[in-house]
């Protein structure tokens, strides 16, 4: 009984492997890499400097300083910028895998999916903090006096709400590849 | 937990095969499923009492005047609170479910779909709740450590409670969303067991 039903098994591994190139985990998985890869270069040229007036005595006009605001002011981007990253380079991997594929066989499946499922965690967290930082820098915090910077850094602004458009794009990419996988297990 | 499986596999007059398997895995589903329900209740129960109040020196008076710090001050923290409250109104629910599948055995097509449709949830319910605790986390830290470069001050040398409030807060989510992360997870094996009939 045992021996049959691995036989089987076999048999229909086989059949299974050999239309395993499924379009929409192609298309999703290219989905992800383009949008985590737009959002990495987005955050990276979003460097902006500004002339910032700061008044040093009430009496003189305001002093124009040069103020940069850049990613790497805050660990909220800092994350993001890692997380979009890290998933940037696991789509590549796993589309090479589903290309040649490889992820026909269970435990390679199986490997693939939890890494799938991490990831959109760990996009999902990194937008909410930069989506986070966004509001505060946007709206600004009048209850513990955190100024609003978004006024003055317009294009920096700008360009990171992009970037989170962007790699939620490649958060939700990951998300539909989880249930797809979900839906194709259940067919098999 | 053995007799009671059994005890429960033989009450729903179970059908013989990957059932009893199937009925571990659920059983398991269900005990993460209570663990999500109590760790998404505590993180939003210490994010909504975190309020603190005290005597802070401000610049329009010449002595210190009483200013409270509450969670709704921040719409970081109210989305966190959103969601955790809908994570675990949707753990009830779901624990509803797996456990109407442990009382009334359907047969395994029913079952697969009915696992497919918990996927699609879970993912879902684990996006949220990961945002959730990237954006809290996000703000908590900015309180914790400021951000010299735009003068936003640290608060927490200030508002003390609060602060271990919403780190802990933050901690107890990070938690449920490792818990859906397991769900998920089961749930797709238990969708692999079932189609590929594997019996142990």
């Amino acid at each position: 009984m045992d021996g049959m039903e691995n036989g089987g098994r076999k048999d229909t591994m086989k059949i299974a492997n050999e239309r395993k190139l499924r379009g929409s985990d192609v298309l999703l998985r290219m989905l992800a890499l383009i949008a985590t890869l737009i959002a990495i270069i987005i955050v990276n040229v979003s460097e902006e400097t500004e002339l910032v007036p700061v008044i040093i005595a009430p009496g003189l006009p305001p002093l124009h300083v040069p103020a940069t605001a850049k990613w790497k002011y805050s660990s909220a981007f800092v994350y993001f910028l890692v997380v979009n990253a890290i998933a940037c380079a696991y789509a590549v991997v796993s589309l090479i895998l589903s290309m040649l594929k490889l992820a026909g066989t269970d435990g390679i499946a199986m490997v693939v999916f939890v890494f799938d499922l991490i990831m959109a965690a760990l996009l999902f967290s990194g937008n909410g903090a930069a989506g986070a930082m966004g509001v505060v820098a946007y709206r600004g915090n009048e209850h513990v006096r955190w100024e609003k910077v978004c006024y003055i850094f317009e294009k920096y602004c700008r360009y990171n709400t992009a970037a989170g458009a962007v790699s939620l794009v490649g958060a939700t990419a990951f998300l539909v590849l989880v249930i797809l996988t979900a839906l194709h297990l259940r067919k098999r | 937990m053995e007799s009671k499986e059994e005890a429960a596999a033989e009450s729903g007059k179970a059908e013989v095969g990957p059932e009893m398997c199937t009925l571990k895995l659920i059983f398991i589903d269900l005990c993460l499923r209570i663990l999500l329900f109590s760790a998404s209740l505590t993180a939003m129960v210490v994010m909504v009492t975190s309020n603190q109040t005290k005597l802070v020196q401000t610049a329009l008076y010449s002595f210190p005047v009483p200013v409270p710090a509450k969670f709704n001050y921040s719409p970081a923290y109210i989305y966190f609170v959103a969601a955790l409250s809908f994570s675990t109104l949707y753990s009830i629910i779901s624990g509803i479910a797996s456990s109407w599948v442990i009382v009334k055995p359907c047969s395994s097509k029913q079952l697969l779909k009915f696992y497919v449709i918990l996927v699609a949830h879970d993912v879902l319910m684990l996006g949220m709740v990961a945002a959730a605790t990237g954006t809290a986390g996000g703000v908590a830290y900015i309180g914790l450590k400021g951000n010299s470069h735009v003068n936003w001050n640290k608060i927490c040398n200030v508002y003390g409670k609060f602060c271990r409030h919403v780190g802990a807060s933050v901690a107890v989510s990070l938690f449920a969303s490792f818990l859906l992360l397991l769900l998920v997870f089961l749930s797709v094996y238990s969708v692999y067991r079932l189609a590929h009939k594997v019996v142990t």
